[in-house]
């Protein structure tokens, strides 16, 4: 097949199997084994795309999507970073040492620890020069309003717990989308995950948590949900009236590496100042993820691994997104709760006996 | 390049001049398909756009039934319809021939060209236009450097 100086091809149209010919300077056809003709047709072969067009397109669209886009080049996205370089060095600019390390404490009186109702440790958060959890910062900053506190949301990425990879938190304020404390420790156990998850929420102001649901982090789920936290983040609504849930519908039913996830924390890394990171080790972790020949996102130490070992893998960059879709979801500011009395006190003493009554009257005992 | 203009003006020439012809026009969303004639929009979108604005369409087309998510030549019999990805809605009927627009971008790509395949076989044709991307597994760019085996 060849074209005439008016672009007419004459009368050979037929390709045989296994024959590649160039028609012209940017088209070229193939006759395939399945007896399909394929025609690999570039910007080349058109003559309204001029060398400018093609100039002005690399310039807005740097790097592998330009060799995607208008070169055909189906693996330019191999091994390239997933979050860019400068959106990376944006965030490094916000790095800054925690405020305070914290971790659990088990509650204790008079020498005894003191237990729930299904025997778990009583534990409250408290500053620890070893701790696990960086405070970048405090859940009661004022968010410039007398009445109303920012509004958190926490990330939760659940390893194993047995020293290969790490199970993660991270909290995130609703108000202006800024790393307020992490954790990442790869040998916490998941159902201690949970209930450290819970402690964090509850003094975050009661904040939305978002966890994975797969594999582990539906024992974290189970450990959250019996220790009596509320605000867990689910997929849908729960139905009206509805008291108790499983816990197989709470919590982050979709892939880690989704576009619903990393794409969208993706996003809002590229736009410039709607997120703020302080943690170095967070920041870090973001060069680690790169595209691979599928174009799929994975983590570069996982790259030759099959998709369930990818899956295993879990770090803080998973849990920026999670806690940035926990955001998503939360209103910018709560409202201050009154304080409760003091146990003890007349006031609490109360308190406790109006509880009580009203327990008696709802429950009919 | 303006590839789909071309096959979708292509299949509904086909639509216009050849008898009993089925033609579905697949994009990944029915929405997508569908698309919208004032504007161009769409694949079926494109050809009933290319239709409203054939310059002597009276005398060329005897007349057509622009029905939701398909239209319908009167002279001819034949049809083009709008279907979404996946390969159950070609595989209930006979088609003459599939448009598979952003072929890569479709998850469900080579269902839909295995239940085409028998229609294929049986004269029909199948035009799989894309910009590289692996949605599909890699099944469209397997399709395109004849490496099917690979699967």
């Amino acid at each position: 097949m060849r074209l005439d100086s008016l672009g007419h091809c004459d009368e050979d149209m037929s390709v045989g199997i296994g024959e590649r010919r160039v028609i012209m300077h940017g088209m070229t056809v193939r006759g395939n084994h399945n007896k399909f003709v394929a025609v690999d047709l570039g910007y080349e072969a058109s003559p309204l795309i001029t060398a400018e067009l093609i100039e002005e397109a690399r310039q807005i669209m740097p790097g592998w999507r330009f060799q995607k886009e208008y070169m055909r080049n189906w693996d330019a996205q191999t091994g390239a970073p997933v979050f860019e370089e400068s959106w990376i060095a944006e965030q490094e600019a916000h790095a800054r040492n925690p405020i305070m390390l914290m971790d659990l404490h088990s509650v204790q009186r008079d020498g005894i620890v003191q237990r729930d109702s299904l025997g778990h440790e009583r534990q409250i958060l408290i500053q620890h020069p070893e701790g696990r959890l960086k405070v970048y910062i405090k859940p009661d900053t004022q968010a410039g309003h007398t009445l109303t506190l920012r509004n958190y949301g926490v990330g939760m990425d659940v390893g194993a717990g047995v020293a290969k990879s790490d199970s993660t938190i991270l909290v995130m304020s609703s108000h202006n989308r800024e790393q307020a404390a992490c954790l990442a420790c790869n040998t916490i156990t998941p159902s201690e995950l949970g209930r450290f998850a819970a402690v964090v929420g509850k003094w975050y102001n009661s904040a939305l948590i978002c966890c994975v649901l797969k594999m582990h982090g539906l024992t974290a789920l189970r450990a959250i949900t019996d220790v009596g936290y509320p605000r867990i983040w689910r997929k849908t609504n729960p139905k009206q009236g509805q008291v108790e849930t499983r816990t197989k519908m709470l919590g982050w039913p979709y892939g880690e590496v989704s576009d619903l996830l990393m794409g969208r924390w993706r996003d809002a890394l590229a736009t410039p100042g709607l997120v703020q990171l302080h943690d170095l080790e967070t920041i870090q972790q973001h060069r680690q993820y790169v595209y691979d020949e599928h174009g799929r996102v994975c983590h570069q130490r996982h790259r030759s691994d099959p998709v369930s070992i990818r899956e295993k893998h879990g770090d803080l960059v998973i849990a920026s997104g999670l806690a940035y879709r926990a955001c998503i979801d939360l209103p910018l500011y709560a409202r201050v709760a009154p304080e409760e009395a003091p146990a003890g006190s007349a006031a609490g003493r109360s308190e406790k006996r109006r509880k009580a009554r009203q327990r008696k009257d709802t429950g009919g005992w | 390049m303006m590839l789909t203009w071309l096959f979708v003006i292509l299949a509904t020439w086909e639509g216009i001049f050849r008898k009993g012809r089925l033609i579905m026009l697949q994009s990944k969303r029915e929405a997508d398909a569908i698309g919208d004639s004032n504007s161009g929009d769409g694949l079926l979108g494109r050809a009933k756009y290319v239709l409203n604005h054939m310059p002597c369409r009276g005398a060329l087309i005897p007349g057509y039934d622009p029905a939701g998510k398909m239209i319908r030549f009167k002279g001819t019999g034949s049809t083009l319809q709008a279907i979404p990805q996946g390969g159950d809605v070609i595989r209930t009927h006979t088609v003459s021939g599939v448009v598979s627009d952003e072929a890569a971008l479709q998850e469900e790509c080579a269902d839909a060209y295995t239940a085409a395949m028998p229609c294929i076989r049986g004269g029909g044709w199948y035009v799989s236009i894309t910009t590289p991307s692996y949605e599909d597994k890699g099944f469209t760019r397997r399709l395109h450097e004849d490496n099917l085996d690979e699967a």
